[in-house]
């Protein structure tokens, strides 16, 4: 089996060509996707604002071109990338501890990256190997983010969005926000405008209940989806995230509800994927529309802040790689050994056999001689196979050796 | 009446008002960023709602000053030339000035005018001002 990375992220691809691949994590479409995914191997598919990325671990490279295929039909061949093996298990560890981000350091990633192999789980689709290469990434994630401060400066795209806002609108205290949907990004917008002490806040969401619920944790007003129009005249920040597949605030709409309010600035800021919101929207003079790839430039900035932490994450990220190295050759470690083991056993047990033929011997003396070939066979196994469990390149040479050793062995008897 | 409170008055209404012209031409540069996307550029600016409630707000202060000047003008040109005072094109240009940002404040108080519109608005009466202040001090 090879493990195989085909995507495309937000350096890649601009965000009209990431939210044509937002169908794959459509409810309806996941039953379909990975019964494909399943009739080639196994895989995980990580589909956030900011990149469609397909792990997948299957027995050819051929497998994982047709995966491409099928999951990347009109996408133009320089903007996915593809990666293997280390290459891709790094790639993986990288995203999951937020050195590939937008926002370098932002935490919501990770959470992105756990539910898609959760979900990819659910659907019976990661192999043994796979949830090994990804329970590691875990690990390697929460160890950059404990040993340094990547996260501590981070200023998440939600509070980059919310500081954006506060360039247009002002002072929050008299002005009203609508924040539309009730997922994590929307949460922490949510929580961003309260804190900052927006006059009004405003949630909806398709659940209404859910509506309810992050209403109650910010103190703001929940609002059903339908009611978004009636309230527009009166709001001057909408924050939208949401998994719609069309746009919910469309030109016309926005046109025919502002109806008497003032010619005050409206700011909008859209980093749903597919867009939730109408681009030419920002046509209007006085609303100022943004989106996921619009506050890029924002998230540079912050980055150059973090950069020594980014060092240190990078450094502690290869080691772990190294060590990844060896923990993916475990299971073929692990066979090997027992292999071995199961050999020698064999070996002893036909040396018994002869000899107890030659020497007549009666049960007891057999017993001791079983015991003894025993013995001194799992020493010699024990001495032997100490060296595959060690780190480094004799333990990669020792396992290449003993497999050539022990795979002739098998072919010959 | 003193000629210097009125010369005074002057260069302060000049001077809010040369405010007011540069808090109305930040907020078009501002605009025309954040419609651009050009994050780097307003980090340090401040908002655009603050540039427009300053110019306004300026602008308010500026017209009183300029109004109480051009009276105080009137009322020594009155004392000087008499009869004539009206027909001097220096009292009838700051009139007229004062007349144009009467009607912005009322345009903005009234009819809303905000951001680029009233930016406009505030440069075309600017100029109207820079050419009246010039033409007396010739």
């Amino acid at each position: 089996m090879s493990f195989f990375l085909i995507g495309v992220n937000h350096e890649t691809a601009d965000v009209s060509v990431r939210e044509k691949l937002a169908w794959m994590d459509q409810e309806t479409e996941q039953k379909k996707v990975f019964s494909f995914i399943q009739s080639k191997g196994s895989g995980v598919l990580l589909s956030t604002c900011n990149r469609v990325e397909w792990y997948l671990n299957v027995p050819h490279p051929q497998d994982a071109l047709e995966c491409k295929r099928h999951f990347f039909p009109d996408i133009h061949e320089t903007l996915i990338y593809e990666k293997q093996d280390m290459e891709a298990i790094s790639h993986l560890c990288r995203v999951a501890s937020s050195l590939d981000s937008q926002v370098v350091g932002e935490p919501q990633v990770l959470g992105q990256v756990k539910r898609a192999y959760h979900k990819a789980k659910q659907f019976e689709a990661v192999d043994p190997e796979l949830d090994l290469i990804f329970q590691k990434s875990f690990l390697i994630a929460k160890k950059i983010r404990t040993e340094t401060k990547i996260g501590q400066s981070f200023v998440s795209m939600s509070s980059v969005a919310i500081d954006l806002a506060k360039k247009v609108v002002g002072h929050f205290s008299d002005k009203e926000a609508l924040v539309i949907g009730a997922g994590e990004m929307s949460t922490l917008a949510a929580k961003k405008l309260s804190t900052e002490g927006i006059g009004r806040l405003w949630i909806a969401n398709r659940t209404y209940d859910q509506a309810v619920a992050l209403a109650k944790i910010v103190d703001g007003y929940p609002m059903l989806m339908e009611q978004i129009y009636d309230h527009l005249e009166d709001i001057d920040i909408v924050f939208v995230c949401t998994g719609a597949q069309k746009p919910l605030i469309t030109k016309d709409h926005v046109i025919e509800s502002l109806g008497t309010r003032s010619k005050k600035p409206i700011m909008m800021i859209d980093i749903s994927v597919p867009r939730n919101i109408e681009k030419n929207l920002g046509e209007i003079e006085n609303i100022y529309v943004y989106d996921v790839d619009d506050l890029k430039g924002i998230a540079l900035e912050n980055e150059q802040l973090r950069k020594s932490e980014i060092e240190k994450a990078e450094k502690i990220l290869i080691d772990h790689l190294d060590r990844f190295e060896d923990v993916t050759r475990q299971p073929q470690t692990n066979a090997l050994i027992k292999n071995i083991k199961l050999h020698v056993e064999e070996l002893a047990q036909m040396e018994c056999e002869k000899i107890s033929k030659k020497l007549h011997l009666d049960q007891d003396q057999e017993k001791i001689l079983q015991r003894g070939m025993s013995s001194l066979a799992k020493k010699w196994v024990d001495s032997h196979i100490q060296m595959l469990k060690t780190d480094g390149i004799e333990a990669t040479q020792a396992l290449h050796l003993f497999s050539q050793m022990f795979s002739k062995d098998s072919d010959e008897s | 009446m003193n000629i210097n409170i009125h010369i005074l008055l002057n260069i302060i209404s000049l001077m809010l008002l040369t405010l007011s012209m540069s808090f109305s031409t930040l907020y078009v540069l501002q605009q025309r960023w954040l419609k651009t996307k050009q994050f780097t550029l307003i980090q340090r600016l401040p908002s655009l709602e603050t540039s427009d409630l300053w110019a306004a707000r300026l602008l308010v202060c500026g017209w009183i000053v300029l109004l109480s000047s051009t009276l105080i003008g009137i009322y020594i040109a009155h004392d000087m030339w008499d009869q004539s005072w009206h027909k001097n094109p220096k009292i009838l240009m700051a009139m007229t000035t004062c007349f144009w940002y009467l009607v912005f404040i009322i345009m903005r108080a009234k009819f809303d005018y905000r951001g680029s519109k009233f930016s406009l608005i505030n440069l075309l009466g600017y100029t109207s001002l820079l050419i009246t202040f010039v033409y007396s001090i010739l």
